[in-house]
C-alpha cells in the first residue's frame, strides 16, 4: 500500500545539480559537462545518484524521523535529466518486528523509475522529525 | 584490461563535516527541512547541532584526490554508479569528525555479447570517536567494448 509519504525534489535545474556535486566533491563531468555528456552519447547532464538516495530518506524521514533510518539500500535505474523533478514513492510493509521495510522508488515526471530499493526503519514513534 | 584488485585501499581521511554540505544539499534537493538550515532551531529538536540528512554523505568527497579512480578502473565515459548502500549506526552532526577508509569490496566480471561489464563495489566506513558511524557501499559497473576480460 502506499502510506502518502511522498516527496518531490526541486526542479533539478543545471544550477542545483552544480551545488549538490560541489558539496559531495563529485568529480563526474556527466552532472556538470554538458560537451563531455555529448561525447558520451548524453542529450545533456544528470543529477548526481545521490540526490536520489538523499530524497527518498528525506521522504521516509517525514515519516518515521531521520534517526530512525537504519539502512538504505537503492539501485539507480535510469538517468535523471536536467530540469526534472523525482516525486518520491514509498510503500511501508506492515510487520510486528522491530524493524519496518519501507520499499522506496524515485520516479520521473515522465514516470519512468530512476531508482527504486528498499529502506529499513527502526520502529519508534511515527510523523516525528 | 586490467581488473581492479579487491582489498586495495583508495583512500584514508579525517574531516569535520561542515554546514556548507547540508546547506547546499538541502538547496539542491529541495529538503526544505528548517533544521538543515537553522543550529538554533537544531539545537531545540534535541540535536547537537544541524544533522546530516541520511544518504548526504559520499566517500569521494572526503578522499584526498582523484586517484582512487584509476585504482578502482572508473571511467567516467564507461563507468556509472548502479547502486548504493547504507548503514547507519548514528545520526551525524555538523561538526563531528569522521575518520574513515575506503576499500574495494568486490569486482565481478560478466561477459555480454558487446563487452565486459566489469562491477566494482567501493566499501567505507566513518567512524566517530572511535565508533562506526556509517557504512556505505557504493557499486559502479563499468562497460569495456571489445575488451578482453
Amino acid at each position: 500500500m502506499n502510506d502518502g509519504g511522498e516527496f518531490r525534489t526541486a526542479a533539478l535545474s543545471a544550477a542545483r545539480i552544480a551545488q549538490f556535486s560541489a558539496a559531495m566533491h563529485d568529480p563526474n563531468p556527466v552532472h556538470l559537462d554538458p560537451s563531455f555528456c555529448a561525447s558520451i552519447g548524453l542529450p545533456g547532464i544528470i543529477a548526481p545518484g545521490g540526490i536520489s538516495v538523499v530524497a527518498l530518506a528525506h521522504a521516509v524521514a517525514l515519516r518515521f524521523g531521520a534517526a530512525a533510518i537504519r539502512e538504505i539500500d537503492l539501485t539507480f535505474r535510469s538517468p535523471v535529466p536536467e530540469g526534472e523533478s523525482i516525486r518520491c514513492e514509498l510503500d511501508v510493509e506492515e510487520t510486528d518486528g522491530p524493524t519496518i521495510t519501507v520499499l522506496a522508488r524515485a520516479v520521473g515526471e515522465d514516470g519512468r523509475l530512476r531508482a527504486d530499493g528498499t529502506v529499513l526503519v527502526e520502529r519508534m514513534s511515527e510523523t516525528r522529525r | 584490461m586490467t581488473l581492479p584488485t579487491v582489498g586495495t585501499v583508495l583512500g584514508e581521511f579525517e574531516a569535520v563535516l561542515d554546514r556548507d554540505r547540508v546547506w547546499r544539499v538541502d538547496w539542491a534537493v529541495g529538503l526544505d527541512a528548517p533544521e538543515y538550515q537553522d543550529p538554533e532551531l537544531a539545537r531545540g529538536l534535541g540535536h547537537p547541532d544541524i544533522p546530516i540528512p541520511p544518504g548526504a554523505l559520499v566517500f569521494f568527497s572526503f578522499l584526498a584526490d582523484d586517484s582512487w579512480l584509476a585504482l578502482a578502473g572508473i571511467r567516467f565515459d564507461r563507468s556509472l554508479a548502479v547502486r548504493r548502500r547504507i548503514r547507519n549506526h548514528r545520526m551525524l552532526h555538523v561538526g563531528d569528525v569522521v575518520k574513515g577508509r575506503s576499500i574495494i569490496e568486490s569486482v565481478d566480471v560478466r561477459d555480454s555479447k558487446q563487452a565486459k561489464i566489469v562491477t566494482t563495489t567501493i566499501a567505507t566506513e566513518y567512524l566517530v570517536e572511535g565508533a562506526v558511524a556509517v557504512e556505505e557501499a557504493v557499486t559502479y559497473s563499468t562497460r569495456h567494448p571489445g575488451e578482453p576480460a
